[in-house]
């Protein structure tokens, strides 16, 4: 079970709060068992780190590809500054192995509720800063306008969803139905024409957004660590599934005999591929790697 | 005002990791594979070739081809898929050139092991230079490692696979 957890985590780094908690969830739901609410949190939490630093590393490419060296700077510097308070906490600064089944396990649990204050803090100064110098710098609003426009029938016929899905105008997010993020959670209203600009656009909201739901979970984490519960494993089935950074992440799992006996992981990878096949038809090939990155293209997630 | 701001925070920016190596001319040039895996080793990598970090400053850089190439750092399983492009990514060095291996796939496999779709790590298979363990390894490690290169030369290495 934790060679299996810990393989989950290393499907696709960037996001693996989202695998292990997927991960986790199902094998809790195939017990019977829930966690207790401060676990709950410390998983919202972690998802929420997650997507805000997996975010910040996507604008960087995508700013770095788009001849914007400096935006992209500034956006691994905003990361940098974050992972300087999260990695202490966490133990890792890819997040991993944080979620166990039963709970959450980090390096120093206590301060959680005090780092997510200080991020949301930190963060939204950043934001702001780096929202300005986004729309400001010279040629980057142009270069990536009209580019790898999604069409939304590709989208529904390859089911992806996601940020790319929402920066085209669909209102899909996995954490609407979560109970996790009962009282948390609002919607985030993005550009929606579908090119990478908006996507751009919808990414750099969406970690405002993230960030203010840190700071929201702040005092209901408060100083209390969220621990880990012992699972009693039955012979069943469960599977669950959260919003990862790049859209809905899933995993149905088996349990037999004590053991994990097959688990299935649903990404939006594979869908983001063909979404990609399909939007770089007719764009010049030097768009190629740019489109890709804003899509949110992944030989790593396709490989998992 | 905004990307004046920007561009004297990030010129003059505190905190620089930067290592001056000693005694040493141009940069090395790492030309970076990844050959499997989750792309963790690629994020720290990533990392460690932008800001605050400063790969340049401490004497290293980032080849876009293998044929300008140093050093070939390898992260990730060695899938069988891949095998034949690190191969070939070997033969298109120039001498003298030799092989770092970044996180514990690239040494022997890590979670992936050796199965029908990787053939583990290359820590039985070549000479390896430089072993930076992790998973994954952070850019200070990555950065500390590479350092410690500059003050030998590096090894005459046996090709990959």
């Amino acid at each position: 079970m934790e060679e299996g957890c810990r393989l989950s985590g290393r499907v696709v780094a960037g996001q693996s709060v989202a695998h292990q908690s997927a991960f986790c969830m199902a094998v809790e739901n195939a017990c019977g068992q829930g966690v207790e609410e401060q676990a709950g949190l410390g998983r919202v939490a972690l998802l929420e780190m997650e997507r805000v630093l997996h975010h910040l590393y996507t604008l960087a490419d995508l700013a770095e590809r788009a001849q914007a060296p400096l935006v992209a700077a500034h956006c691994m510097m905003l990361r940098e500054a974050m992972l300087e308070q999260i990695a202490p906490v966490t133990g890792s600064r890819l997040l991993m192995d944080c979620c166990r089944p039963g709970g959450v396990r980090l390096a120093e649990a206590e301060p959680l509720g005090g780092v997510c204050d200080s991020l949301a803090k930190l963060g939204q100064a950043g934001q702001e800063a780096l929202l300005e110098l986004w729309e400001s710098f010279p040629g980057l609003s142009a270069r990536l306008t009209g580019l790898g426009v999604t069409r939304a029938e590709d989208l529904a016929r390859v089911g992806l969803e996601g940020p790319v899905a929402r920066a085209a105008g669909q209102d899909c997010d996995t954490r609407r139905v979560l109970g996790l993020y009962d009282g948390l959670w609002r919607y985030t209203a993005g550009r929606q024409s579908g090119s990478a600009a908006d996507r751009a656009l919808l990414l750099l909201d969406e970690v405002a957004e993230s960030l203010t739901l840190l700071g929201r979970i702040a005092p209901r984490l408060g100083d209390a660590a969220p621990g880990r519960e012992a699972l009693t494993l039955p012979d069943a089935e469960g599977m669950a599934m959260v919003e990862g950074p790049w859209g809905r992440v899933a995993y149905w799992v088996q349990l037999h005999q004590g053991r994990l006996a097959q688990v299935f992981c649903h990404n939006p990878a594979a869908a983001a591929l063909l979404v990609f096949e399909e939007t770089v038809k007719g764009q010049p090939v030097e768009d190629m790697p740019l489109v890709a990155s804003s899509l949110g293209v992944s030989a790593a997630a396709l490989d998992g | 005002m905004g990307l004046i701001r920007a561009v004297l925070s990030v010129a003059f920016r505190q905190n620089m990791m930067a290592t001056k190596p000693a005694g040493h001319g141009g940069p090395l040039m790492l030309f970076h594979i990844e050959t499997g895996g989750c792309g963790g080793c690629g994020m720290e990598l990533r990392a460690l070739a932008s800001a605050p970090y400063d790969l340049g400053g401490a004497g290293f850089g980032l080849a876009s081809t293998p044929a300008g190439a140093d050093l070939l750092l390898v992260s990730g399983p060695l899938t069988r898929m891949m095998a034949p492009v690190l191969q070939a990514a070997w033969e298109a060095m120039p001498e003298p050139k030799g092989i770092i291996c970044m996180g514990d796939c690239a040494l022997d496999g890590g979670m992936f092991g050796e199965n029908y779709a990787t053939l583990g790590g290359l820590e039985r298979r070549v000479t390896i230079d430089l072993r930076l363990p992790g998973c994954p390894p952070t850019p200070a490690d990555v950065l500390a490692g590479l350092v410690s290169l500059l003050g030998s030369s590096v090894a005459e290495a046996t090709p990959p696979v």
